[in-house]
């Protein structure tokens, strides 16, 4: 995928871009307004991350601007400024997701990767890994070819954690994730814990293998 | 006591005061000047008596000429004695039967070669009758001064002390966190209009300050995000690297938390500051019963997890407000029921048109409930509160008019949001 960010705050454009690009994206970042224009006009690219509060105006303008020349490129709004007002208008001029600071990679990742998903539906329908199967239209799991019941919450983890793979997801991480917009309704930190539990034992009785290791309390990972 | 009260009663004693110096000197004047009309009187009379005297063949010790008492007593020689001096005598009329003032005329003459002492007495009924009626007067001019200030009294603290009032019911009514524009009017009254100028003055330094205090928490949060995104990345990115050691996994972890928990804190400000700045304006009416309900089906997992029992009473109830706040003030109340509460305890939800009422089991508060709803008042030790919780509770019923009482008893803890709804 090639991604654009533009985002005005060196450390943080330079870990985002280190994060994507290990996650085999090419990525570039440009910190102004002006530099945005300049390479949307130039080139194509599958998603652009935009930063609201830029050093030379709203990142907002080159959604604006992105739409009227009717580009499909998928949009995320990373925004220090968490404004419900800013989250509307932005959805309104097109944007495709909100994430507000401070974020996860990993949440990032997963949003990104779900953007191109859906802005690119005639490609791939389902998330494989091995003998699992996700189709995320249909919020369908199947473990060879048999279909098992997830509750949301369960469904939600386990797409996360398909989205980064051999990655170490901390639990602040995850909870942050699953509590998606309720995030102050409880802290869900000692609670991931059956979430997991649940989720690792359906999988297994289903007869897939068990993918999710524990990382020293830290976390978990989700690897083969 | 009211300040006309404690003028009117430094009036009433300076009144008293002049009032009774008067009379008094009123009364000594009066007698002074009768006595000395009577005594004028009486020695014209003298020499009139002893002319007529001159004529009766025989003198009598007692006789009576021109309503004076004339007493005659003989002595051996007459001197050029007199005197004038008050006394008493019986009436015995019978109409009378008492001691009457007169005034007493004393002189020695002598009468057809024989020496006499001459008294001569006047009734001073009159005179005393005429001070008496003065002195009445005196009282009752006294109690119509007293009426007048009353009167003036209850006028002037009607009248104007009104833009005093109006000052006062303005500064009653001023409210640092929705200041309508402070304006106090004009008063003729160059004190009023003093004060108005001052308080005025006053509340917009109070709400200008209030306002960058506010908005200076406001920038604070907001600046802190970006540190904050850029240490979370961080932590992201040590994760992202090759297998590391046990002990930089804990390491990692404890930074993971302590942003967690920072941001978490920062998130809540904002929500503090935004509600405080009368963001989230925009109200509809809200059933909040079905929200209850998703709300407890989602924290289920964690309601089972502590094998709460759960008993609820849900009543469908429209509420005017902001979805958000909504989900803010049930988020909090319902989660803190849940958070605090012990293993294998109690939660009662109880929603009906006039209140939310939430009982739910836990320990017993170590802290004062009345600071309960005061920002940074940590109850758990748990690091995931951060006492903030029950601040936004608070700040959201204050925002729509609603009650907020706790009460804990027995190991129950219980909020209660009345509504204010009119029955």
């Amino acid at each position: 995928m090639k991604i654009l960010l533009v985002e005005d705050e060196p450390h943080l454009a330079n870990s985002i871009t280190t994060f994507l690009e290990s996650e085999g994206n090419v990525c570039s970042s440009v910190m102004t307004l002006a530099d945005a224009r300049d390479k949307t006009a130039d080139y194509q690219y599958d998603c652009i991350l935009v930063d609201i509060g830029l050093p030379d105006g709203s990142g907002l303008d080159i959604i604006k601007q992105l739409k009227a020349n009717h580009q499909r490129t998928g949009i995320i709004i990373i925004s220090a400024k968490n404004s419900i007002n800013d989250k509307i208008e932005g959805l309104d001029l097109g944007a495709d997701d909100y994430l507000p600071k401070p974020f996860h990679l990993a949440e990032l990742n997963a949003r990104v990767k779900a953007l191109f998903r859906r802005n690119h539906f005639a490609g791939e329908k389902h998330i494989r890994f091995r003998e699992i199967k996700v189709t995320p239209g249909e919020q369908k799991v199947t473990v060879s070819d048999t279909a098992i019941v997830l509750t949301r919450s369960e469904y939600t983890l386990l797409l996360y954690m398909l989205a980064n793979q051999n990655r170490v997801l901390t639990k602040e991480s995850v909870a942050e994730h699953l509590s998606g917009d309720d995030a102050d309704l409880l802290d869900r930190i000692d609670f991931i814990y059956s979430h997991v539990k649940n989720l690792r034992k359906k999988l297994v009785q289903a007869g897939a293998d068990d993918y999710i290791k524990s990382v020293y309390g830290i976390g978990y990972k989700w690897s083969a | 006591m009211k300040l006309l009260q404690r003028t009117a009663r430094y009036y009433l004693l300076l009144s008293l005061a002049v009032f009774s110096t008067l009379g008094m000197v009123l009364f000594f004047l009066l007698r002074f000047i009768l006595d000395h009309a009577v005594d004028e009187g009486l020695t014209k009379t003298s020499t009139v008596l002893e002319r007529q005297l001159s004529r009766l063949d025989s003198l009598p010790p007692e006789v009576e000429i021109m309503d004076e008492i004339v007493v005659l007593q003989a002595i051996g020689e007459a001197s050029d004695y007199t005197r004038y001096s008050d006394t008493l005598l019986f009436d015995d009329s019978p109409d009378e039967m008492e001691f009457e003032p007169y005034r007493k005329y004393t002189y020695e003459t002598e009468l057809k070669g024989q020496a006499y002492r001459v008294s001569l007495h006047h009734s001073k009924v009159e005179s005393d009758d005429l001070i008496l009626t003065i002195f009445l007067f005196v009282l009752v001019a006294f109690a119509l001064v007293l009426l007048a200030l009353n009167l003036l009294g209850n006028y002037l603290s009607r009248k104007l002390w009104r833009p005093f009032h109006a000052t006062l019911d303005k500064v009653r009514s001023f409210s640092i966190q929705n200041p309508i524009a402070a304006n106090f009017g004009t008063s003729s009254v160059n004190e009023f209009n003093d004060l108005n100028r001052s308080l005025e003055a006053m509340t917009v330094k109070l709400t200008n300050d209030y306002k960058s205090l506010r908005q200076f928490t406001e920038n604070a949060s907001h600046e802190m995000q970006t540190p904050l995104a850029i240490m979370r990345n961080q932590v992201d990115l040590l994760l992202t690297g090759p297998e590391r050691s046990e002990e930089d996994y804990q390491r990692i972890q404890v930074l993971s938390e302590t942003i967690a928990r920072l941001s978490k804190l920062n998130q809540s400000l904002l929500l503090l500051t935004k509600i405080e700045r009368a963001q989230y304006v925009e109200n509809e009416w809200i059933d909040i019963a079905p929200i209850i309900n998703k709300k407890l089906d989602q924290l289920a997992v964690f309601i089972n997890e502590k094998d709460i029992r759960q008993t609820t009473e849900i009543q469908p109830v429209q509420l005017y407000m902001n979805t958000v706040l909504v989900d803010v003030l049930l988020n909090n109340l319902i989660g803190n029921a849940i958070r605090h509460n012990v293993a294998g305890g109690r939660l009662e939800v109880i929603v009906d048109q006039y209140q939310l009422f939430i009982r739910n089991t836990g320990p017993e508060l170590k802290r004062s409930s009345e600071t309960l709803f005061n920002r940074f008042q940590k109850e758990s030790t748990l690091s995931d509160s951060l006492g903030l919780g029950l601040a936004i509770v608070r700040e959201v019923c204050d925002r729509y008019g609603y009650t907020l009482i706790y009460n804990s008893a027995d190991g129950w803890h219980e909020v209660k949001v009345l509504f204010n709804t009119a029955k």
